[in-house]
């Protein structure tokens, strides 16, 4: 005869990164659980323009390669 | 064990002057409103309220002595009853952003976010200001907007 079950923890829902599926516990942009569009901290790091640069062979390279075309529409 | 030395990033996210290119263009840092109310953790919330609110704003920064970002209230904080602290409060350990960042991408990010301001601090957590959300899109439209007559300029002059 099998022994009862313990009474389990309700589990808490799942957070995951909108970007990645990453599991997460809350937003790494605005720190909320209930954010519409949760972003892990490395993809908010690679949205931000903040992902480290590989160095460049002549001494380095400039961080304006890096930001992004203007807002469109 | 290794001593940190600060580097370019550090010096940028420290808001310090810079050159080239990219140096006119809004950043975080530059947008950011610095005439945000601050307080400190054991100030009552009520008075708070009374205080930011008197001065036409509906978010406060709660730091310590040294301007290092604590926390931050913002409309649903300072609706808290009135015989909290800011502690009670405040929502803790805030996602801060640095200086440099380009202001459309923090635009951007808000606008997804749904986030109406976030604070912004240098590397070691002292406030620079409050970037809010309708102050970035409107510079990343400006920026947009000169970009576009710039090309356009430029096509003209071909």
């Amino acid at each position: 005869m099998s022994e009862p079950e313990e009474p389990r923890e309700p589990r808490e829902p799942r957070h995951a990164c909108a970007g990645c599926d990453r599991e997460i516990e809350d937003c790494s942009f605005c720190g909320e659980r209930d954010c519409p569009a949760p972003t892990c901290y490395p993809d908010m790091l690679i949205a931000l323009g903040l992902q480290v640069l590989h160095p460049h062979a002549h001494g380095g390279s400039s961080p304006s390669r890096r930001l992004p075309a203007p807002l469109s529409g | 064990m290794y001593d940190y030395t600060a580097g370019k990033l550090d010096w940028l996210a420290a808001g310090l002057p810079i050159e080239g290119e990219f140096a006119g263009r809004p950043t975080a840092g530059s947008v950011a409103r610095r005439d945000v109310p601050t307080c400190r953790l054991d100030e009552p919330i009520d008075a708070v309220r009374e205080r930011v609110r008197g001065v036409g704003w509906d978010a406060c920064v709660v730091t310590n002595q040294e301007g290092v970002v604590l926390g931050l209230l913002r409309e649903q904080q300072l609706d808290a009853p009135a015989r909290e602290t800011v502690e009670q409060a405040m929502r803790p350990g805030p996602s801060t952003f640095r200086p440099h960042l380009p202001i459309a991408e923090m635009a951007q990010r808000m606008r997804e976010h749904d986030t109406v301001n976030v604070p912004v601090t240098t590397s070691d957590g002292r406030l620079v200001g409050l970037l809010r959300r309708e102050d970035a899109e409107r510079a990343a439209e400006e920026l947009h907007r000169a970009h576009h007559e710039h090309e356009e300029d430029d096509h003209v002059g071909a």
